[in-house]
C-alpha cells in the first residue's frame, strides 16, 4: 500500500520514473493474467480429455462384444448412450470402423448415421475455424457411408487446402467407388498441393482402388512427376490380380523418353518380381542416365539365380557413377553365393572403385569370413586405398 | 466362452481398440485370449502361456514386431509357434521382411473380420495337425 501511495505521489508530480514503473507493473499484470488464463484452459481441456477417455473405455467395453454380431449392436448402442452419452459412443464406433472392413464396417456406418454423429460432424464442417473443419472431415472419413460422403464432397470446395486434402482422404475408401471418383476429380482440379500430399494421395489411392489409379494413369490426365508418383504407388500394390496390369504399365514406360519415368518403371518392374522383365532391366544397366542404371541394379535383386544377371552386375562395379557401383555391389551381396563369389573376385581387381564397392557391400552383409585378416592383406597390397584403410581401422576398433 | 485346457491365443497389440476387436472376434473359438501391450512383454508371456498362436502387430512400443518375431524364431521354446502378423503397412518390402523374419501369415489393417477369423482357424488347425 505504501508503495502504491508513493507511486501515486510521483505520478502526480509527473515523474518519468513513475510512468515507467506503472507500465512495467501493468505489463507484469497482463502476463500473469494470460498465464492464469492459459493454465485454466489447459486444465479444463485435460480434464475433458480425461473424462472422454474414461467414457470411451466404458463404451468400448459395451460395444466391442458386438464385433461380428451386428444383431447385438443396436442394443449395445442404447446401453452405451445411456451410460456415457452419444459423443463417447460415436467416438468408439468410429474407432472400431476405421480398423475393419466389410459388412460389419458398413453396419457401423449406418449406426453412426442413426446416432446423429454424421450430421453433427457435417455441421462442424461449416465452422468458421479451419482446424474444426479439418477435424470434421477426418471424423466424417472415419464414419463412412453415403451421408458422410455427401458432406465430404461439399467440403472439397473448402477454401483451406488442408481441409480439402482431409476430405479427399476421407472419400478414399475401398468400398465407395463414387467417393473415390469425387476424390480423384478434386485432386486433379486442386492447384494448391505439396509434393508429400501428392505422394500420399497416390499411395492411398493405390491401396484402396488400384484399378481406378490404373485408369487415371492411362487416361492421359496426368504426366511427368504425377505419372511417376502414380506408377511408383502402383508398384506397392500387393494384389495378385493387379500384377499383370501393373506389369503392362511399367513395361510400357521402361523405354520412356523421360529418364525419371524410366527409373520409376524399372523400380516397379523389380518389385513385381517377374522374370519377363529380366532382359529389359539388364538393358537398363547401360542407360545413359545414372539414376536409371542405379535403379536397374537394385531391381535385379528380386530376380532369381542367373549367371547373366550376376555378370552384368559385376560389370557395373566399374561404372563411372558411385551410386550405380554401390547398388550393384549391394544387389550382388543380397543374391547370396554366386553374388558373393563375384564380389570376392572384385576384391582382387586393380580397379579401385570395383574393389571398394565390393568390399563395402561384403562387409555390410557380414559375408566376409575372417574379415580382419582379409582387410590386413588387402591393405598391405593397396596401401593407398582409403576405403580399405577406414574399414580396417573400424574392424580394429571393434575388436578392441 | 473360454476354456482353460486348450492353449490360449496371444495378441500382441498396443492399440486398445484393435485388441478388443480381435478379442471379441476370436472369442467364439473357445480359447482364452491374452494381450501383450508392448514388444517387451511378448516373449515372457509367450514362454509362460505357451499359446497356440501369436497375433503380432508390427508397430509396437519398446520393441517392434519384426524384432519380436526374430526373437521368437531364435527361442528354442517358441520357434515353432505360428505367428500371424498384422500391419498397417502394405508395401511388398514389409511382407518380404516379415517372411524373412519367420512370419507364417501376413495381413494388413484395416482387417476383414471374416478373413482374419478364417485365417486364425486355419493356423490353429494346421498347428494341431503338425
Amino acid at each position: 500500500m505504501k508503495l502504491l501511495a508513493a507511486l501515486q505521489t510521483l505520478l502526480e508530480r509527473g515523474d518519468a520514473f513513475a510512468w515507467v514503473a506503472v507500465a512495467i507493473i501493468g505489463l507484469f499484470g497482463l502476463v500473469m493474467l494470460s498465464a492464469l488464463g492459459l493454465f485454466f484452459h489447459h486444465t479444463r481441456s485435460a480434464l475433458r480429455r480425461q473424462t472422454l477417455r474414461k467414457r470411451m473405455g466404458t463404451a468400448t467395453d459395451l460395444l466391442a462384444p458386438t464385433v461380428g454380431h451386428p444383431e447385438r449392436l443396436s442394443e449395445a448402442m442404447v446401453q452405451s448412450t445411456r451410460a456415457v452419452g452419444p459423443r463417447a459412443t460415436a467416438a468408439v464406433l468410429r474407432e472400431m470402423r476405421v480398423r475393419i472392413t466389410g459388412d460389419f464396417a458398413r453396419t457401423l456406418s449406418r449406426h453412426l448415421e442413426e446416432l446423429g454423429e454424421v450430421d453433427r460432424l457435417g455441421q462442424l464442417g461449416t465452422a468458421r475455424r479451419s482446424w474444426l473443419r479439418r477435424a470434421a472431415a477426418r471424423g466424417l472419413g472415419e464414419c463412412g457411408g453415403d451421408l458422410a460422403r455427401g458432406y465430404l464432397v461439399s467440403m472439397l470446395k473448402d477454401p483451406d487446402p488442408e481441409v480439402r486434402r482431409t476430405a479427399r482422404g476421407g472419400l478414399l475408401s475401398r468400398e465407395d467407388p463414387v467417393g473415390i471418383a469425387h476424390a480423384i476429380e478434386s485432386y486433379l482440379s486442386d492447384a494448391v498441393m505439396h509434393k508429400g500430399w501428392k505422394a500420399a494421395f497416390y499411395a492411398r489411392l493405390a491401396s484402396v482402388a488400384p484399378a481406378e489409379l490404373r485408369g487415371l494413369l492411362t487416361s492421359g490426365k496426368i504426366s511427368g512427376f504425377e505419372e511417376k508418383l502414380a506408377l511408383e504407388a502402383l508398384g506397392d500394390v500387393q494384389v495378385p490380380s493387379e500384377v499383370p496390369h501393373i506389369a503392362e504399365l511399367a513395361g510400357a514406360r521402361l523405354r520412356s523418353k523421360d529418364p525419371e519415368l524410366r527409373a520409376s518403371a524399372v523400380r516397379v518392374a523389380g518389385r513385381l518380381r517377374l522374370e519377363q522383365f529380366r532382359p529389359l532391366i539388364l538393358e537398363d544397366l547401360r542407360d545413359p542416365v545414372w539414376f536409371v542404371r542405379a535403379g536397374a541394379a537394385r531391381a535385379l535383386e528380386t530376380l532369381g539365380a542367373d549367371a547373366s544377371v550376376d555378370e552384368a552386375l559385376a560389370g557395373c562395379l566399374t561404372d563411372k557413377d558411385w551410386w550405380v557401383r554401390a547398388n550393384a555391389a549391394k544387389t550382388l551381396a543380397r543374391r547370396g553365393g554366386a553374388g558373393h563369389a563375384r564380389l570376392n573376385a572384385a576384391l582382387e581387381s586393380d580397379d579401385v572403385y570395383a574393389r571398394d564397392a565390393a568390399l563395402s557391400a561384403l562387409t555390410s552383409a557380414g559375408a566376409l569370413p575372417s574379415l580382419g585378416e582379409r582387410l590386413k592383406s588387402l591393405h598391405a597390397r593397396y596401401p593407398d586405398d582409403v576405403v580399405i584403410a577406414a574399414l580396417l581401422r573400424r574392424s580394429e576398433v571393434a575388436s578392441v | 466362452m473360454t476354456t482353460t485346457d486348450t492353449p490360449p491365443i496371444l495378441v500382441a497389440e498396443d492399440d486398445a481398440t484393435m485388441a478388443k476387436v480381435l478379442r471379441e472376434l476370436l472369442r467364439p473359438l473357445g480359447r482364452s485370449i491374452h494381450r501383450a501391450q508392448d514388444g517387451d512383454a511378448v516373449l515372457p508371456m509367450a514362454r509362460s502361456l505357451k499359446p497356440s498362436l501369436l497375433i503380432l502387430d508390427l508397430n509396437m512400443p519398446k520393441r517392434n514386431g519384426l524384432e519380436v518375431l526374430r526373437a521368437v524364431r531364435r527361442d528354442p521354446q517358441l520357434r515353432d509357434l505360428p505367428v500371424l502378423v498384422l500391419t498397417g503397412q502394405g508395401q511388398p518390402e514389409t511382407a518380404d521382411r516379415v517372411r524373412a523374419a519367420g512370419g507364417d501369415e501376413f495381413m494388413t489393417k484395416p482387417i476383414d473380420l471374416d478373413a482374419v477369423r478364417e485365417r486364425v482357424k486355419g493356423m490353429i488347425r494346421d498347428a494341431v495337425v503338425a
